[in-house]
């Protein structure tokens, strides 16, 4: 299902571990497709788990993560990355331990 | 301004992207405001208000962003973002009450209570709705006829009023604040009743037509241990795996009800809880409900059936819901109900988007709490207004 069939309902919010920890609107995944909904890309698509549970909580059946994951791969080819995401990667590229 | 300086950096938001982020919630309205505000205790939330107040600024309340009416949208405002209230504290469970904070989703707070056997049974549609955000619409649901409405679950509750005055309202005091959309008070805390998680239901499952639904209704009304008694139309029915045609459905906290198998039956109910969701995967995406008088039950599920759109709802409390598949069918519905007698609201609050539909024995009510409570109209105006 696309997302512009999104109603704004959150019911995909509880299926983020990000949301659910921070309880920041912000990084919902509801307020993510909201915003590639009206063409604007956030960098909070870096904080989703995409981890399937939004995709699965949707009633409509919109393809949460794969949407979060397009915007993601939209913001990199870009180059608008975090700092903390540039860095977890360049040590990924080195074979170092990223989460040091 | 000062208000920024009362909450630490990461929880004040004034971006152009966090206030969008911030602009809307599941109504379908948006309004971008000012400000955003994450106060973390109770001294940072008195001195927000008390600011306000100096500064005649419009605070509003906001939870999880879940309603269906636009309560915590408005362009310009401050929002506060309740969510910093997230404590889940004591469990008394010898009298059956919890201590909630008021930025707790139900369904966190139901996942907490289930490790020590316990629920707390006023679940709404989307469980992400937080305890206050509940408190504030005051919504019906499906176990109402058992256990009541948000009012009388609540013991006690601790709030600011519009000037910053820190109040803990018990008895009937805590209606000054339950089910008035944040216009009389913040919720920072709530002592809520809780039952034990396994508690056995019965249902029974009426077959109905429009001609004997008032009949069989009035029938059921009086009976021992009703929990709940759900009109659900063909449409409805069919989803729910009830059979063909129309029916009701009874749901005893008894052995009353000829169904007894547990699992089945709470399988029926998980599946009503969701129903406004099955329905909109069927494209009707917008709940609209009414409050009718007996004598114009059978007229409005006609209506809804000439309109061709899904109706269900709680028929003893006399509120039915119609899903259209559109918002732009909205004002012609709500014609249609009022030509009826009936209102077009009373289960979801008002918010922004039912002001026109609020009676006039509420709006005169909420005049007086404000001259008592918040003077200066600083919080939520523009709803129930």
């Amino acid at each position: 299902m696309n997302p512009d069939a999104c109603i704004l309902c959150g019911l995909c919010n509880a299926g983020d571990d990000a949301y659910s920890v921070s309880l920041d609107e912000r990084r919902a995944p509801r307020n993510l497709v909201r915003l590639l909904k009206e063409h604007k890309d956030s960098p909070f698509v870096y904080a989703a788990m995409l981890n399937g549970r939004s995709t699965a909580a949707c009633p409509l059946g919109i393809e949460i993560d794969d949407t979060i994951l397009a915007a993601r791969q939209r913001l990199v080819k870009a180059g608008v990355e975090t700092a903390q995401n540039k860095a977890f990667m360049a040590k990924l590229m080195k074979g170092e331990n990223p989460f040091k | 301004m000062q208000l920024r300086r009362i909450v630490r950096p990461e929880d004040r938001f004034s971006d152009t992207e966090s206030l969008h982020s911030y602009s809307y919630d599941a109504s379908g309205l948006s309004g971008v405001p000012s400000l955003v505000l994450r106060p973390q205790d109770e001294e940072q939330l008195r001195r927000i208000i008390v600011e306000a107040n100096q500064q005649r600024l419009a605070l509003v309340p906001r939870g999880a962003g879940t309603g269906i009416r636009g309560g915590c949208v408005k362009e310009g405002a401050v929002i506060l973002d309740m969510r910093g209230f997230s404590k889940i504290e004591q469990l008394d469970t010898q009298r059956g009450y919890v201590e909630v904070g008021a930025g707790v989703p139900v369904g966190r707070l139901n996942e907490a209570l289930a490790k020590h056997g316990y629920t707390f049974p006023l679940v709404p549609d989307n469980p992400g709705a937080t305890i206050g955000g509940l408190l504030a619409t005051n919504q019906l649901t499906e176990e109402s006829l058992l256990f009541g409405d948000y009012h009388d679950v609540v013991e006690s509750l601790e709030c600011f009023d519009g000037k910053g005055r820190f109040q803990t309202l018990k008895g009937d005091d805590v209606s000054k604040v339950v089910g008035w959309e944040g216009t009389t008070g913040i919720v920072t805390k709530a002592r809520i009743k809780v039952v034990e998680k396994d508690w056995r239901i019965t249902l029974e499952i009426l077959p109905v037509t429009t001609t004997n639904l008032g009949e069989t209704a009035t029938s059921i009304k009086e009976r021992a241990g009703l929990v709940s008694v759900e009109y659900c139309d063909a449409a409805c029915s069919q989803l729910l795996g009830l059979g063909e045609g129309a029916h009701i459905l009874v749901v005893y906290a008894n052995d009353k009800g000829s169904y007894k198998d547990q699992e089945r039956n709470k399988k029926i109910l998980t599946l009503r809880k969701r129903l406004p969701h099955l329905l909109w995967r069927e494209g009707y995406t917008v709940i609209e409900e009414a409050s009718l008088d007996e004598s114009c039950i059978e007229a409005f599920i006609a209506l809804c059936e000439k309109r061709g759109v899904p109706c269900y709802g709680h028929l003893v409390a006399g509120i039915l819901i119609a899903q259209l598949r559109d918002a732009s069918e909205r004002v012609a519905f709500y014609a249609d109900v009022v030509a009826l007698g009936g209102v077009p609201g009373g289960k979801y609050g008002y918010g922004r988007l039912k002001n026109a539909f609020v009676p006039e024995t509420v709006r005169k009510r909420l005049i007086r709490l404000k001259e008592e409570r918040d003077y200066d109209i600083i919080l939520n105006p523009g709803v129930i207004s």
